[in-house]
């Protein structure tokens, strides 16, 4: 039964004065309370409904907070409506809104009814994972590499984001602002190399056109302590007598296996290994030392021909440093000074030298 | 500046050698010959092969194939194969002829004939090297290519060029794996096209272990020869280099499965057996190669000077690539030393600190030394002929005071009877030879060297590397002693400065350096080498009336690679060069796996220029020399490189 149908019978009774039989009255429609979030987000949509005893509802909304006489506005003012059970709400500006519902019977009665809603704007969530290793894989690097650890953010509002702001934790408990890498130059990809082993931790922070920042973005990675370089012959296969005739050069050529200063570098890293040649003319009862070769420190070294002539023997010896330059604590007399290092050749850790010595008799 | 360094240092190095300290190769070899076999009392008749190398003259050795007949292999300069090769105006490619197996014509007279669908095709000779030419390639085909060397020594090719309306580049690769890959470094190619990034998916092949056993006989009894050995092949720019010792063989790891022939020469540690060379071997015999040692030919003599004995002269025999043991006289002037049958050049140095000649005897006019197992007296006396002590004083370029410690090389013209040199008992031949002093300049900027044959010599004044005054590299002057001593003051050339710019697209990389070397200089080591500002701007401080080549060498780790842009010549004045493009750069990306497709994480890749320069690798001999690589790179745990080329359609 509905509510007007028992309207429509009733009596209106004065104790002392009978009883007088009323027009039926037509109450405007019962509305309950919009129901919906009361902030919502910038450009996301977010619906609203209500529970009237009428199906005709038209919806609306203004900007700023619900006005006190908005009931008592006039219709056209209340802007355009759209009718339906719900209504959602989409709108760019951050700010206060009013939600309106306007609800109808069939003899015109309304009843408005409206709920302050608040719009926010959202930062953009951050994202960060490591270029080049797999998101299963532990992020375990080599001190001195040059990491890239690429950013990316989730924002709600799909908006454009503006910048990436890196932080780093260092071991210590610092903290130091992250450099972005020259490629991409919207500063979404931090280029890192860390100084020292320990334990790290990078921070990003997205924000988005409006300079709101959402959730940052924190991973944490780990720095082995540094590895002695090992040193390999790329040459002669690591004969340790080479035969010469004294008119030819003898090319010596060595690669470095390292954790943060290989040779040759890995594609665009700096390698700061530093190559140290000697050499020592063998000489029948005398006991020449090795003489280091001043000035020269790279990978390739020539005995030009002619140096020497045919019949002498000349010890020619390579030590390598990494960027640590961890002095070698060898005796003069090791030809090769083999210590562990997880650097070495078969990248499984074990023994590898950091000193290779060979003899060049020219003799052909 | 650093070849400076390392020159005084070695100098000093040489110079600390004492004549009392020194044991004779003579003395060492008498020792041996107590032992029972510098005497050629041992037979050899029972090992297999032994008469192979007594009847070949010691030169070619092949126990377990037949020696290959006289042919000329015909090999391309820049590229691996002669297939796909740019055709177009003005492109042409450079080819080799290599002649191999025996007998060979005593004198190789180059015939070279090219044809295109029957039309001849001149080729043009480069370098003045008959055995290399220059094919234009104008248009698309095939292309017939013979050669014939005399005597029905004879090779043939075919070329095929496909016309390119875009730049190639073939580029020479050097793949070095780790040594835990088993698998041994190999040479590639990859045609590079100007403006493309390209792929190179590199199969290293897997190697096998050879095993090479030298052998001698000991009391009859075949044990074996501790010997250095040294493997190489004309088809790869690697050496395998190796000993086997007393109580194990040497086992390279090699690639046995090819068709790619080694070359094997063997030296003995004793010195009572000489080297020997083992010419083009086929792969599968390496598997296990025993090779049985004997003792050659004894050379024994003296050597003396105007008939007085000379201590510590060391003399060696060669036939082409195999040398003997060497000689070195001991206090009477006497010296012993081995080698295998065949015409030997000859070589004798002088004891060091003497300012004697080197004398040297080209093998058409050398030693012939007989069978397995002869004894030959070979006695050489140097010409006691008047000598001349040369004093020079040597100043800085603006005469301000001395140039201390300059480095002084000296080199007389040819002198013709040098000394003689008599063998057994016929008439002594007279041996041409000529004087080299290397000498510094005590702080006063004096040198003095005395007992230099009167000659003329070719001074070259070298400044030392810790010197502050600005002067040229070298200063080159001519000095006459032929008429007896001489004395001059002399002054160092003062530098001269070349100076350029460089642009290069995106700005000028920190570190960036333009290398100048002497062409004089086959070591390749630079003479000098000048920075690149932020601006692009570099001088180099070079020596008058020099040439040089140029290169820009990039900063460790950065994407750019070496780039070589061509040669100048100095005159007296400072040069300003015209402004240098660095060329646009192509990526050549790759993976390096093993045969069962698995990557082989740390193996170098190596990227070399492919041409005739001397900062290229001639694919046709395959020797590296002072080529520097353009770019090198490492592979990563997955196996995959990338190297940053010159693109060739931007050089």
């Amino acid at each position: 039964m509905s509510r007007q149908w028992l309207l429509s019978f009733s009596v209106l009774c004065a104790a002392n004065a009978g009883c007088l039989l009323s027009e039926p009255i037509n109450e405007a429609p019962e509305v309950g309370p919009i129901k919906g979030p009361d902030k919502i987000g910038r450009n996301s949509s977010q619906q609203f409904t209500v529970d009237a005893d009428t199906a005709a509802l038209q919806w609306g909304w203004l900007p700023g907070a619900c006005p006190a006489d908005l009931a008592a506005r006039p219709r056209a003012t209340l802007g355009a409506a759209v009718s339906g059970p719900a209504f959602s709400v989409k709108t760019e500006t951050p700010g206060p809104v009013c939600v309106w519902v306007l609800a109808q019977d069939s003899q015109g009665a309304e009843t408005l009814v409206w709920k302050d809603v608040v719009v926010e704007n959202q930062g953009p969530t951050a994202t960060i994972s490591f270029k080049g290793l797999l998101p299963t894989a532990t992020p375990v690097f080599a001190l001195y590499q040059e990491l890239m650890i690429a950013g990316g953010a989730m924002d709600a509002e799909k908006d454009g984001v503006m910048a990436f702001a890196w932080t780093i934790t260092l071991p210590d408990g610092s903290t130091m602002p992250g450099t972005p890498c020259a490629e991409p130059n919207d500063g979404s990809v931090l280029c890192f190399s860390p100084p020292t082993p320990g334990k790290y931790a990078a921070h990003l922070a997205v924000t988005d056109s409006l300079g709101m920042a959402g959730a940052i973005a924190s991973t944490s990675f780990e720095v082995r302590p540094d590895q002695l370089p090992c040193v390999r012959d790329t040459e002669s296969g690591g004969a340790g007598t080479i035969l010469r005739r004294w008119d030819e050069d003898v090319a010596f050529t060595v690669a470095v296996d390292d954790d943060g200063d290989p040779f040759p570098p890995r594609e665009g890293q700096s390698s700061k290994v530093d190559f140290v040649w000697l050499l020592r003319k063998k000489e029948t009862g005398r006991q020449n030392q090795m003489a280091r070769v001043t000035d020269y420190n790279q990978a390739s070294f020539r005995l030009p021909a002619q140096s020497f002539v045919q019949g002498d023997e000349i010890e020619v010896r390579v030590e390598v440093l990494d960027r640590m330059a961890v002095p070698l604590n060898c005796a003069e007399s090791e030809a090769s000074c083999v210590r562990a290092s997880a650097n070495a050749p078969s990248s499984g850790g074990g023994q590898c030298s950091q000193r290779m010595t060979w003899t060049v008799r020219y003799i052909l | 500046m650093k070849r400076l360094l390392m020159t005084l240092m070695l100098a000093t190095l040489c110079a600390c050698a004492g004549d009392d300290d020194v044991e004779t190769g003579a003395d060492a070899a008498a020792g041996d010959g107590g032992a029972g076999l510098a005497d050629g009392s041992v037979k050899f008749d029972s090992i297999p092969g032994a008469d192979a190398a007594a009847n070949d003259a010691g030169v070619i050795f092949t126990p377990d194939v037949a020696p290959l007949p006289c042919q000329v292999n015909i090999r391309s300069v820049t590229t691996p194969d002669l297939t796909n090769l740019p055709a177009g105006p003005g492109l042409f490619v450079r080819l080799r002829g290599e002649v191999v197996g025996q007998p060979r014509p005593l004198a190789l007279n180059w015939q070279w004939q090219v044809s295109r669908g029957g039309v001849s095709i001149a080729p043009e000779a480069t370098s003045g090297d008959a055995s290399l030419i220059k094919v234009p390639l104008e248009q698309a085909g095939n292309y017939a290519v013979s050669v014939s060397v005399g005597d029905g020594c004879v090779g043939e090719a075919r070329l095929t060029a496909e016309a390119t309306d875009t730049l190639t580049k073939s580029v020479f690769l050097r793949v070095i794996p780790p040594a835990t890959s088993n698998a041994p470094a190999k040479d590639d190619a990859v045609r590079i096209r100007a403006g493309t990034n390209a792929t190179a998916n590199l199969v290293l092949t897997e190697g096998a272990v050879a095993q090479i056993t030298p052998t001698r006989l000991l009391g009859g009894q075949k044990v074996l020869a501790p010997s250095v050995i040294r493997i190489s092949s004309s088809t790869s720019s690697f050496l395998q280099e190796g000993a086997a010792t007393a109580s194990s063989p040497f086992k390279p790891v090699l690639n046995l499965g090819g068709f790619d022939a080694f070359d094997l020469l063997i030296v003995p540690e004793e010195s009572g057996l000489p080297p020997l060379l083992i010419a083009r071997q086929a792969p599968s015999t390496l598997r296990n190669l025993e090779v049985p040692l004997s003792p050659g030919v004894r050379v024994a003599g003296k050597i003396t000077r105007g008939g007085t004995a000379i201590v510590g002269a060391r003399l060696l025999l060669r036939k082409d690539q195999q040398p003997s043991t060497i000689g070195e006289s001991d206090p009477a002037g006497a010296y012993v030393l081995r080698a295998r049958p065949g015409m030997h050049s000859v070589r004798l140095v002088p004891p060091a600190n003497a300012s004697w000649p080197t004398l040297e005897l080209p093998a058409s006019a050398g030693l012939s030394l007989p069978t397995e197992g002869a004894d030959v007296t070979v006695n050489i006396d140097y010409a006691d002929s008047p000598t001349a002590t040369l004093t020079l004083t040597i100043n800085k370029p603006d005469g301000s005071g001395p140039a201390a410690f300059t480095l002084v090389d000296l080199l007389s013209a040819p002198q013709a009877n040098a000394a003689t040199m008599t063998v057994g008992a016929s008439a002594p031949v007279s041996v041409p030879g000529f004087v080299t002093v290397t000498a510094v300049a005590d702080a006063a900027g004096q040198v003095v060297v005395r007992d230099l044959a009167r000659s003329v010599y070719t001074v070259k004044l070298r400044r030392p590397s810790a010197a502050t005054w600005p002067s040229a590299h070298q200063t080159t002057i001519n000095v006459d002693l032929r008429g007896g001593n001489g004395a001059d003051t002399v002054k160092l050339s003062p530098a001269l400065m070349v100076s350029g710019t460089i642009n290069v697209v995106g700005g000028i990389p920190a570190g960036l350096r333009v290398v100048a070397v002497n062409l004089e200089d086959k070591t390749g080591a630079p003479e000098a080498t000048g920075a690149v500002t932020t601006q692009g701007a570099f001088v180099l401080n070079v020596s008058p009336q020099a040439s040089y080549r140029l290169r820009v060498d990039p900063p460790l780790g950065t994407l750019y690679p070496r780039v070589v842009f061509g040669s100048i010549s100095t005159e007296n004045t400072d040069k300003v060069l015209p402004v240098f493009n660095l060329p646009k750069t192509v990526r050549l990306t790759g993976k390096v796996s093993n045969s069962t497709g698995q990557s082989v994480p740390g193996t170098i890749v190596q990227a070399y220029c492919s041409d005739l320069s001397d900062d290229c690798i001639d694919n046709s001999r395959t020797n590296v020399g002072v080529a520097l690589p353009l770019s090198e790179a490492v592979t990563d745990s997955s196996g995959t490189f990338v190297l940053v080329l010159p693109d060739p359609g931007s050089i």
